[in-house]
Protein backbone atom coordinates (compact mmCIF):
# COMPACT_ATOMS: atom_id res chain seq x y z
CA UNK A 1 0.00 0.00 0.00
CA UNK A 2 1.29 3.13 -1.13
CA UNK A 3 1.75 5.78 1.65
CA UNK A 4 2.00 9.25 0.97
CA UNK A 5 2.28 12.73 2.81
CA UNK A 6 -0.85 13.87 4.77
CA UNK A 7 -2.65 17.39 4.48
CA UNK A 8 -5.20 18.89 6.81
CA UNK A 9 -8.17 21.35 5.51
CA UNK A 10 -10.21 22.45 8.31
CA UNK A 11 -13.44 23.29 7.66
CA UNK A 12 -15.24 25.67 10.51
CA UNK A 13 -17.69 28.06 11.62
CA UNK A 14 -21.13 28.64 12.82
CA UNK A 15 -23.59 26.33 13.82
CA UNK A 16 -26.01 25.69 10.72
CA UNK A 17 -23.42 27.18 8.19
CA UNK A 18 -23.07 24.33 5.85
CA UNK A 19 -19.97 22.79 7.20
CA UNK A 20 -21.19 19.26 7.07
CA UNK A 21 -22.53 19.61 3.43
CA UNK A 22 -19.75 21.67 2.40
CA UNK A 23 -17.46 18.48 3.33
CA UNK A 24 -19.42 16.20 1.70
CA UNK A 25 -19.74 18.21 -1.70
CA UNK A 26 -15.78 17.87 -2.20
CA UNK A 27 -14.85 14.97 -0.03
CA UNK A 28 -14.09 11.62 -2.27
CA UNK A 29 -15.99 9.41 0.10
CA UNK A 30 -19.81 9.77 1.87
CA UNK A 31 -18.33 12.27 4.82
CA UNK A 32 -18.74 10.91 8.31
CA UNK A 33 -20.50 12.93 10.55
CA UNK A 34 -21.21 12.93 14.22
CA UNK A 35 -24.54 14.50 14.87
CA UNK A 36 -27.17 14.21 17.39
CA UNK A 37 -30.25 16.06 18.31
CA UNK A 38 -29.74 19.81 18.23
CA UNK A 39 -30.43 20.98 21.73
CA UNK A 40 -29.97 24.70 21.30
CA UNK A 41 -32.94 26.05 19.27
CA UNK A 42 -32.45 29.83 20.11
CA UNK A 43 -29.29 29.42 18.21
CA UNK A 44 -30.22 27.19 15.32
CA UNK A 45 -33.56 25.90 14.64
CA UNK A 46 -31.47 22.49 12.98
CA UNK A 47 -33.18 19.27 13.94
CA UNK A 48 -29.70 17.62 13.91
CA UNK A 49 -26.28 19.22 14.87
CA UNK A 50 -22.66 17.59 14.33
CA UNK A 51 -21.09 17.41 17.70
CA UNK A 52 -17.28 16.28 17.48
CA UNK A 53 -15.94 15.90 14.10
CA UNK A 54 -17.22 15.84 10.33
CA UNK A 55 -15.34 13.59 8.42
CA UNK A 56 -13.85 13.32 4.79
CA UNK A 57 -11.09 13.17 2.37
CA UNK A 58 -9.61 13.49 -0.97
CA UNK A 59 -7.23 11.06 -2.25
CA UNK A 60 -4.07 12.43 -4.84
CA UNK A 61 -2.29 10.87 -7.22
CA UNK A 62 1.01 9.85 -5.56
CA UNK A 63 -0.47 8.66 -2.62
CA UNK A 64 -1.02 11.80 -1.09
CA UNK A 65 -3.85 12.45 1.08
CA UNK A 66 -5.58 15.70 2.22
CA UNK A 67 -8.07 15.03 5.39
CA UNK A 68 -11.42 17.55 5.69
CA UNK A 69 -12.33 18.08 9.13
CA UNK A 70 -15.56 19.98 10.13
CA UNK A 71 -15.69 21.38 13.13
CA UNK A 72 -18.69 21.65 15.52
CA UNK A 73 -20.49 25.31 15.47
CA UNK A 74 -20.86 25.38 18.85
CA UNK A 75 -18.99 27.40 21.59
CA UNK A 76 -18.69 24.64 23.73
CA UNK A 77 -16.52 22.76 21.38
CA UNK A 78 -14.46 25.86 20.49
CA UNK A 79 -11.19 23.85 22.73
CA UNK A 80 -11.42 21.95 19.73
CA UNK A 81 -10.79 24.58 16.74
CA UNK A 82 -7.34 25.65 17.75
CA UNK A 83 -6.50 22.05 18.51
CA UNK A 84 -7.13 20.74 14.51
CA UNK A 85 -5.58 24.10 13.31
CA UNK A 86 -2.29 23.53 14.05
CA UNK A 87 -0.27 21.86 11.14
CA UNK A 88 -3.36 22.75 8.69
CA UNK A 89 -2.60 23.77 4.96
CA UNK A 90 -5.85 26.04 5.31
CA UNK A 91 -9.36 26.62 6.75
CA UNK A 92 -12.47 27.41 5.44
CA UNK A 93 -14.79 29.58 7.57
CA UNK A 94 -18.70 29.62 7.00
CA UNK A 95 -20.71 32.07 8.55
CA UNK A 96 -24.53 32.05 8.52
CA UNK A 97 -25.69 35.38 7.57
CA UNK A 98 -29.60 34.81 8.91
CA UNK A 99 -27.58 34.03 12.71
CA UNK A 100 -28.46 36.25 15.62
CA UNK A 101 -25.26 37.82 15.85
CA UNK A 102 -23.26 36.66 11.98
CA UNK A 103 -20.48 39.92 12.57
CA UNK A 104 -19.68 38.94 15.75
CA UNK A 105 -19.52 35.27 14.63
CA UNK A 106 -16.48 36.42 12.12
CA UNK A 107 -15.01 38.13 14.57
CA UNK A 108 -14.35 35.25 17.35
CA UNK A 109 -13.47 32.47 14.88
CA UNK A 110 -10.90 35.08 13.04
CA UNK A 111 -9.39 35.61 16.59
CA UNK A 112 -9.41 32.05 17.13
CA UNK A 113 -8.01 31.24 13.71
CA UNK A 114 -5.19 34.34 13.55
CA UNK A 115 -2.09 32.31 12.56
CA UNK A 116 -3.60 30.97 9.41
CA UNK A 117 -5.51 34.06 8.59
CA UNK A 118 -1.92 35.66 9.14
CA UNK A 119 -0.81 33.34 6.88
CA UNK A 120 -3.33 33.82 4.24
CA UNK A 121 -4.61 30.27 4.95
CA UNK A 122 -8.38 31.21 5.34
CA UNK A 123 -11.16 31.67 2.54
CA UNK A 124 -14.60 32.95 3.99
CA UNK A 125 -18.10 31.82 2.61
CA UNK A 126 -20.86 33.91 4.01
CA UNK A 127 -24.26 31.48 3.52
CA UNK A 128 -27.96 32.34 3.47
CA UNK A 129 -27.78 35.68 2.28
CA UNK A 130 -30.41 34.86 0.40
CA UNK A 131 -33.17 34.48 3.44
CA UNK A 132 -31.96 36.97 5.75
CA UNK A 133 -31.19 40.68 4.71
CA UNK A 134 -28.26 40.66 7.31
CA UNK A 135 -25.29 42.73 7.38
CA UNK A 136 -24.00 43.80 3.86
CA UNK A 137 -20.52 42.03 2.29
CA UNK A 138 -18.94 45.41 2.92
CA UNK A 139 -19.85 45.29 6.85
CA UNK A 140 -17.71 41.59 6.52
CA UNK A 141 -14.97 43.04 5.02
CA UNK A 142 -14.62 45.81 7.50
CA UNK A 143 -14.53 43.35 10.30
CA UNK A 144 -11.36 42.10 8.28
CA UNK A 145 -10.02 45.13 7.52
CA UNK A 146 -9.65 46.32 11.05
CA UNK A 147 -7.43 43.71 11.67
CA UNK A 148 -5.04 44.27 8.54
CA UNK A 149 -6.45 41.02 6.94
CA UNK A 150 -7.56 40.76 2.81
CA UNK A 151 -8.68 37.47 3.18
CA UNK A 152 -11.15 35.97 0.07
CA UNK A 153 -14.78 36.30 1.39
CA UNK A 154 -17.61 35.33 -1.26
CA UNK A 155 -21.29 34.88 -0.62
CA UNK A 156 -22.27 31.18 -1.38
CA UNK A 157 -24.60 28.25 -1.12
CA UNK A 158 -23.12 25.63 0.85
CA UNK A 159 -25.20 23.37 -0.62
CA UNK A 160 -23.97 23.95 -4.12
CA UNK A 161 -20.59 22.10 -4.77
CA UNK A 162 -19.62 24.95 -7.67
CA UNK A 163 -19.39 27.62 -4.38
CA UNK A 164 -17.22 25.33 -2.32
CA UNK A 165 -15.02 24.45 -4.93
CA UNK A 166 -14.67 28.26 -5.01
CA UNK A 167 -13.46 28.33 -2.10
CA UNK A 168 -11.69 25.99 -2.28
CA UNK A 169 -9.87 27.34 -5.43
CA UNK A 170 -9.53 31.05 -3.65
CA UNK A 171 -7.56 29.25 -0.72
CA UNK A 172 -4.87 27.33 -3.09
CA UNK A 173 -4.40 30.55 -4.91
CA UNK A 174 -4.11 32.71 -1.46
CA UNK A 175 -1.51 29.90 -0.15
CA UNK A 176 0.28 30.18 -3.52
CA UNK A 177 0.53 33.35 -3.30
CA UNK A 178 1.63 33.68 0.19
CA UNK A 179 4.61 31.54 -0.70
CA UNK B 1 -22.71 49.53 -59.80
CA UNK B 2 -21.63 53.03 -60.39
CA UNK B 3 -19.25 53.89 -62.97
CA UNK B 4 -15.79 54.54 -60.57
CA UNK B 5 -12.88 56.06 -61.81
CA UNK B 6 -10.12 53.21 -61.09
CA UNK B 7 -6.39 53.56 -61.42
CA UNK B 8 -4.30 50.35 -62.75
CA UNK B 9 -0.06 49.91 -62.49
CA UNK B 10 1.76 47.47 -63.84
CA UNK B 11 4.98 45.75 -62.05
CA UNK B 12 7.39 43.85 -64.55
CA UNK B 13 11.04 43.48 -65.50
CA UNK B 14 9.73 43.92 -68.76
CA UNK B 15 9.46 47.39 -70.60
CA UNK B 16 6.98 46.95 -72.98
CA UNK B 17 4.62 45.51 -70.62
CA UNK B 18 3.46 49.09 -69.10
CA UNK B 19 3.47 51.05 -72.57
CA UNK B 20 1.51 48.41 -74.08
CA UNK B 21 -1.47 48.53 -71.21
CA UNK B 22 -1.21 52.59 -71.48
CA UNK B 23 -1.86 52.13 -75.20
CA UNK B 24 -4.92 49.92 -74.24
CA UNK B 25 -6.47 51.68 -72.17
CA UNK B 26 -5.91 54.80 -73.84
CA UNK B 27 -7.80 52.73 -76.70
CA UNK B 28 -10.42 51.07 -74.95
CA UNK B 29 -11.08 52.81 -72.17
CA UNK B 30 -15.03 53.66 -72.99
CA UNK B 31 -15.80 50.12 -73.41
CA UNK B 32 -15.20 49.12 -70.09
CA UNK B 33 -18.13 49.34 -67.42
CA UNK B 34 -15.69 51.65 -65.32
CA UNK B 35 -13.14 54.45 -66.12
CA UNK B 36 -10.05 53.45 -65.63
CA UNK B 37 -6.29 55.78 -65.84
CA UNK B 38 -2.86 54.17 -65.98
CA UNK B 39 -0.75 54.85 -62.73
CA UNK B 40 2.75 54.25 -60.91
CA UNK B 41 2.56 50.71 -58.86
CA UNK B 42 2.13 51.88 -55.39
CA UNK B 43 -0.76 54.30 -56.12
CA UNK B 44 -2.86 51.49 -58.33
CA UNK B 45 -6.17 50.09 -57.81
CA UNK B 46 -5.45 47.49 -59.45
CA UNK B 47 -1.76 45.92 -60.13
CA UNK B 48 -0.43 44.23 -63.47
CA UNK B 49 2.32 41.46 -62.27
CA UNK B 50 4.14 41.01 -65.42
CA UNK B 51 6.67 38.18 -64.05
CA UNK B 52 5.85 35.75 -61.24
CA UNK B 53 9.30 36.23 -59.86
CA UNK B 54 9.13 39.58 -60.17
CA UNK B 55 9.07 40.59 -56.12
CA UNK B 56 6.52 43.59 -54.96
CA UNK B 57 8.33 45.79 -52.64
CA UNK B 58 7.14 45.11 -48.95
CA UNK B 59 5.25 48.09 -48.67
CA UNK B 60 2.93 47.27 -51.48
CA UNK B 61 2.82 43.40 -50.91
CA UNK B 62 0.76 43.78 -47.19
CA UNK B 63 -1.58 46.13 -49.17
CA UNK B 64 -5.37 44.80 -48.92
CA UNK B 65 -6.79 47.52 -50.47
CA UNK B 66 -6.49 46.76 -53.95
CA UNK B 67 -5.98 43.41 -56.15
CA UNK B 68 -3.52 41.86 -57.96
CA UNK B 69 -3.91 40.31 -61.99
CA UNK B 70 -0.99 38.12 -63.72
CA UNK B 71 0.29 39.35 -67.10
CA UNK B 72 1.27 35.36 -68.32
CA UNK B 73 2.94 34.02 -71.45
CA UNK B 74 0.71 32.95 -74.33
CA UNK B 75 -1.10 29.64 -73.86
CA UNK B 76 0.06 29.41 -69.86
CA UNK B 77 -2.83 29.01 -67.72
CA UNK B 78 -3.43 31.40 -64.72
CA UNK B 79 -3.45 28.55 -62.40
CA UNK B 80 -6.94 28.61 -60.45
CA UNK B 81 -10.05 29.97 -61.50
CA UNK B 82 -10.27 32.64 -58.86
CA UNK B 83 -6.74 33.62 -60.10
CA UNK B 84 -7.34 37.14 -62.05
CA UNK B 85 -4.88 36.98 -65.01
CA UNK B 86 -4.77 37.66 -68.71
CA UNK B 87 -2.34 36.35 -71.73
CA UNK B 88 0.33 37.99 -73.51
CA UNK B 89 -0.48 39.70 -75.94
CA UNK B 90 -3.04 41.68 -75.08
CA UNK B 91 -6.34 41.35 -76.88
CA UNK B 92 -9.11 43.77 -76.80
CA UNK B 93 -12.00 41.96 -75.34
CA UNK B 94 -9.94 39.55 -72.55
CA UNK B 95 -8.16 42.63 -71.64
CA UNK B 96 -12.00 44.56 -71.38
CA UNK B 97 -13.18 41.92 -69.13
CA UNK B 98 -10.09 41.27 -66.72
CA UNK B 99 -11.05 45.22 -66.07
CA UNK B 100 -14.57 44.82 -66.02
CA UNK B 101 -13.73 41.56 -63.72
CA UNK B 102 -11.17 43.90 -61.56
CA UNK B 103 -13.90 46.19 -60.85
CA UNK B 104 -16.50 44.04 -59.64
CA UNK B 105 -14.15 42.92 -56.70
CA UNK B 106 -12.81 46.39 -56.41
CA UNK B 107 -16.28 47.68 -55.53
CA UNK B 108 -17.03 44.28 -53.32
CA UNK B 109 -13.61 45.19 -51.55
CA UNK B 110 -14.52 48.65 -50.91
CA UNK B 111 -17.96 48.11 -49.68
CA UNK B 112 -16.79 45.64 -47.36
CA UNK B 113 -13.91 48.16 -46.04
CA UNK B 114 -16.78 50.83 -46.03
CA UNK B 115 -19.33 48.66 -43.67
CA UNK B 116 -16.44 47.62 -41.67
CA UNK B 117 -16.11 50.89 -40.84
CA UNK B 118 -19.44 51.34 -40.67
CA UNK B 119 -19.92 49.03 -38.08
CA UNK B 120 -16.91 50.27 -36.12
CA UNK B 121 -18.33 53.58 -35.74
CA UNK B 122 -21.64 52.25 -34.30
CA UNK B 123 -20.00 49.88 -31.46
CA UNK B 124 -18.58 53.00 -30.93
CA UNK B 125 -21.86 55.13 -30.32
CA UNK B 126 -22.77 52.40 -28.45
CA UNK B 127 -19.66 52.24 -26.36
CA UNK B 128 -20.04 56.26 -25.03
CA UNK B 129 -22.85 55.39 -22.73
CA UNK B 130 -21.62 52.19 -21.05
CA UNK B 131 -18.20 54.90 -20.55
CA UNK B 132 -20.46 57.57 -19.42
CA UNK B 133 -22.47 54.92 -17.21
CA UNK B 134 -18.64 53.67 -15.72
CA UNK B 135 -17.34 57.11 -14.93
CA UNK B 136 -20.58 57.90 -13.22
CA UNK B 137 -20.37 54.70 -11.05
CA UNK B 138 -16.43 54.85 -10.25
CA UNK B 139 -17.50 58.92 -8.66
CA UNK B 140 -20.57 57.68 -6.95
CA UNK B 141 -18.11 55.07 -5.32
CA UNK B 142 -15.10 57.21 -4.57
CA UNK B 143 -17.16 59.87 -2.91
CA UNK B 144 -19.42 56.99 -0.92
CA UNK B 145 -22.94 57.90 -2.45
CA UNK B 146 -25.08 57.53 0.63
CA UNK B 147 -28.67 57.97 -1.14
CA UNK B 148 -30.25 55.46 -4.39
CA UNK B 149 -29.67 56.48 -7.62
CA UNK B 150 -31.26 55.74 -10.63
CA UNK B 151 -29.64 55.30 -13.75
CA UNK B 152 -31.50 56.99 -16.89
CA UNK B 153 -31.90 56.85 -20.52
CA UNK B 154 -31.77 59.37 -22.96
CA UNK B 155 -35.55 59.15 -23.34
CA UNK B 156 -36.17 59.46 -19.33
CA UNK B 157 -36.88 56.40 -18.79
CA UNK B 158 -35.20 54.31 -15.62
CA UNK B 159 -33.30 51.68 -16.54
CA UNK B 160 -32.00 50.33 -13.13
CA UNK B 161 -31.85 52.28 -9.35
CA UNK B 162 -28.98 50.87 -6.98
CA UNK B 163 -27.87 51.46 -3.71
CA UNK B 164 -24.14 51.48 -3.35
CA UNK B 165 -24.50 51.16 0.29
CA UNK B 166 -25.83 47.60 -0.03
CA UNK B 167 -24.17 47.03 -3.64
CA UNK B 168 -27.56 45.94 -4.48
CA UNK B 169 -29.54 46.73 -8.25
CA UNK B 170 -33.34 47.14 -8.54
CA UNK B 171 -34.17 46.37 -12.31
CA UNK B 172 -37.19 45.25 -14.03
CA UNK B 173 -34.72 44.00 -16.46
CA UNK B 174 -32.16 40.50 -16.26
CA UNK B 175 -28.35 41.64 -16.58
CA UNK B 176 -27.84 40.97 -19.79
CA UNK B 177 -31.01 43.18 -20.85
CA UNK B 178 -29.19 45.95 -18.57
CA UNK B 179 -26.02 45.82 -19.58
CA UNK B 180 -27.04 45.78 -23.16
CA UNK B 181 -29.67 48.86 -22.69
CA UNK B 182 -27.13 50.67 -20.72
CA UNK B 183 -24.70 50.43 -23.67
CA UNK B 184 -27.26 52.03 -25.66
CA UNK B 185 -28.77 54.45 -23.96
CA UNK B 186 -27.65 55.41 -20.39
CA UNK B 187 -27.37 58.97 -20.04
CA UNK B 188 -27.13 60.22 -16.36
CA UNK B 189 -27.66 59.67 -12.64
CA UNK B 190 -30.51 60.83 -10.63
CA UNK B 191 -30.72 60.79 -6.77
CA UNK B 192 -33.69 58.76 -5.47
CA UNK B 193 -35.46 58.97 -1.86
CA UNK B 194 -35.37 56.03 0.58
CA UNK B 195 -38.92 55.35 0.36
CA UNK B 196 -38.65 55.05 -3.71
CA UNK B 197 -35.79 52.25 -3.00
CA UNK B 198 -37.78 50.23 -0.58
CA UNK B 199 -41.43 50.55 -3.05
CA UNK B 200 -39.13 49.47 -6.23
CA UNK B 201 -37.30 46.39 -4.47
CA UNK B 202 -40.55 44.00 -4.56
CA UNK B 203 -41.05 44.86 -7.84
CA UNK B 204 -37.93 43.40 -9.20
CA UNK B 205 -36.18 40.55 -8.20
CA UNK B 206 -32.59 41.53 -6.20
CA UNK B 207 -29.78 41.59 -8.30
CA UNK B 208 -25.69 42.49 -7.31
CA UNK B 209 -24.55 45.79 -8.29
CA UNK B 210 -21.15 44.38 -8.15
CA UNK B 211 -21.98 41.66 -10.88
CA UNK B 212 -23.42 44.68 -13.16
CA UNK B 213 -19.90 46.87 -12.51
CA UNK B 214 -17.64 44.08 -12.82
CA UNK B 215 -19.13 43.04 -16.31
CA UNK B 216 -18.96 47.04 -17.23
CA UNK B 217 -15.42 46.77 -16.22
CA UNK B 218 -14.74 44.05 -18.71
CA UNK B 219 -16.62 46.06 -20.99
CA UNK B 220 -14.59 48.85 -20.84
CA UNK B 221 -10.97 47.28 -21.41
CA UNK B 222 -12.62 45.57 -24.48
CA UNK B 223 -12.48 48.75 -25.99
CA UNK B 224 -10.24 51.03 -23.82
CA UNK B 225 -7.95 48.97 -22.19
CA UNK B 226 -7.03 50.81 -18.74
CA UNK B 227 -10.16 52.73 -17.60
CA UNK B 228 -9.78 56.75 -17.83
CA UNK B 229 -9.70 57.39 -13.81
CA UNK B 230 -7.39 54.75 -13.74
CA UNK B 231 -2.88 55.40 -14.84
CA UNK B 232 -0.70 52.75 -15.77
CA UNK B 233 2.22 54.55 -13.49
CA UNK B 234 0.16 54.52 -10.09
CA UNK B 235 0.74 51.61 -7.74
CA UNK B 236 -3.02 49.97 -6.45
CA UNK B 237 -4.02 47.95 -3.52
CA UNK B 238 -7.09 45.78 -3.51
CA UNK B 239 -9.06 47.00 0.03
CA UNK B 240 -10.76 43.29 -0.10
CA UNK B 241 -11.37 40.67 -2.62
CA UNK B 242 -14.43 40.70 -5.07
CA UNK B 243 -17.22 38.64 -4.12
CA UNK B 244 -16.35 36.39 -6.61
CA UNK B 245 -19.17 34.29 -5.05
CA UNK B 246 -21.63 36.51 -6.72
CA UNK B 247 -19.75 37.65 -9.66
CA UNK B 248 -19.03 33.80 -10.65
CA UNK B 249 -15.69 32.32 -10.66
CA UNK B 250 -12.66 33.74 -12.30
CA UNK B 251 -9.03 31.84 -11.75
CA UNK B 252 -7.21 34.86 -13.24
CA UNK B 253 -9.05 37.17 -10.69
CA UNK B 254 -8.31 34.95 -8.18
CA UNK B 255 -4.40 35.47 -9.11
CA UNK B 256 -4.71 38.97 -8.98
CA UNK B 257 -6.75 39.33 -5.81
CA UNK B 258 -4.10 37.34 -4.29
CA UNK B 259 -1.21 39.55 -5.43
CA UNK B 260 -3.13 42.77 -5.50
CA UNK B 261 -4.14 42.17 -1.46
CA UNK B 262 -0.44 41.74 -0.43
CA UNK B 263 0.88 44.92 -2.28
CA UNK B 264 0.79 47.72 -4.23
CA UNK B 265 1.64 47.02 -7.38
CA UNK B 266 1.55 49.50 -11.16
CA UNK B 267 -0.69 47.43 -13.94
CA UNK B 268 2.38 46.51 -15.46
CA UNK B 269 4.54 45.22 -12.23
CA UNK B 270 0.90 43.24 -11.40
CA UNK B 271 0.90 41.29 -15.17
CA UNK B 272 4.92 39.92 -14.39
CA UNK B 273 4.01 38.94 -10.27
CA UNK B 274 0.71 36.93 -11.72
CA UNK B 275 1.99 36.25 -15.28
CA UNK B 276 -1.30 37.52 -16.93
CA UNK B 277 -1.22 39.81 -19.88
CA UNK B 278 -2.16 43.88 -19.73
CA UNK B 279 -5.66 43.01 -21.17
CA UNK B 280 -6.66 40.89 -18.01
CA UNK B 281 -5.20 42.99 -15.68
CA UNK B 282 -6.92 46.70 -17.40
CA UNK B 283 -10.20 44.14 -17.22
CA UNK B 284 -9.69 43.20 -13.30
CA UNK B 285 -8.57 46.80 -12.18
CA UNK B 286 -11.67 48.59 -14.52
CA UNK B 287 -13.95 46.54 -12.43
CA UNK B 288 -12.45 46.49 -8.77
CA UNK B 289 -12.70 50.44 -9.30
CA UNK B 290 -16.25 49.69 -10.11
CA UNK B 291 -17.08 47.66 -7.64
CA UNK B 292 -15.48 50.03 -5.16
CA UNK B 293 -12.11 47.76 -3.76
CA UNK B 294 -9.57 49.48 -5.73
CA UNK B 295 -7.30 51.98 -3.76
CA UNK B 296 -4.06 54.23 -5.31
CA UNK B 297 -0.92 53.48 -3.23
CA UNK B 298 -0.06 50.88 -0.19
CA UNK B 299 -2.87 50.26 2.51
CA UNK B 300 -2.98 52.61 5.19
CA UNK B 301 -1.49 49.13 7.31
CA UNK B 302 0.88 46.44 6.03
CA UNK B 303 -1.74 43.58 5.48
CA UNK B 304 -1.31 39.66 5.83
CA UNK B 305 2.35 37.80 6.90
CA UNK B 306 4.96 38.63 4.40
CA UNK B 307 5.68 35.95 2.01
CA UNK B 308 6.72 32.61 3.75
CA UNK B 309 9.35 30.44 2.32
CA UNK B 310 7.60 27.94 -0.04
CA UNK B 311 7.39 24.62 1.81
CA UNK B 312 8.60 21.54 -0.31
CA UNK B 313 6.41 20.02 -2.54
CA UNK B 314 3.69 22.55 -1.45
CA UNK B 315 3.43 22.88 -5.30
CA UNK B 316 2.89 20.02 -6.79
CA UNK B 317 0.41 18.76 -4.11
CA UNK B 318 -1.93 21.80 -4.62
CA UNK B 319 -1.73 21.46 -8.40
CA UNK B 320 -2.85 18.13 -7.63
CA UNK B 321 -5.65 18.20 -5.67
CA UNK B 322 -6.42 21.08 -8.02
CA UNK B 323 -6.25 18.80 -10.86
CA UNK B 324 -8.18 16.05 -8.45
CA UNK B 325 -11.74 18.67 -7.66
CA UNK B 326 -11.38 19.48 -11.46
CA UNK B 327 -10.32 22.99 -10.93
Amino acid sequence: MLIGREYKIIVTGTMGAGKTTAIGAISDTAPITTEAANSDQVSSAKASTTVALDYGEISLEGGDRVRLYGTPGQQRFSFMWSILAKGALGLILLIDNSSHTPLEDLERFIDTFDELARDSAVVVGITHRDVASGPTMAQYCEILSARSLALPIFSIDARDRDHILLLVDALLTSIEAAS
Amino acid sequence: MDKKEWKVGVWSDSLQDPAVVRSMLSLLGKGTANRWSFSDSSSADLLLLGNSSVSLPPSQATDSSRIVARLLEPGESPGGDDVLAVNRPLRAMPFINLLDEAARRLHALRTRAAVEQEQESASLDQFQPQLAAGEALHVLRRVGFAKPMALMSADGSMLAMIDIRSAALASVHGMSELLERIGRQFQRVEPRTENEWEQALPQSPPQSLDVLCWQLGKNLAHRLGLAPWLQKDESYHLASWPDFGAIGNDRVGFKLSAQLTRSPLTPHQLCAAASVSFSEVASFLNSASLCGLLAAGPAAQPRNAPARAPVPGRRSMIARLRSRLGL
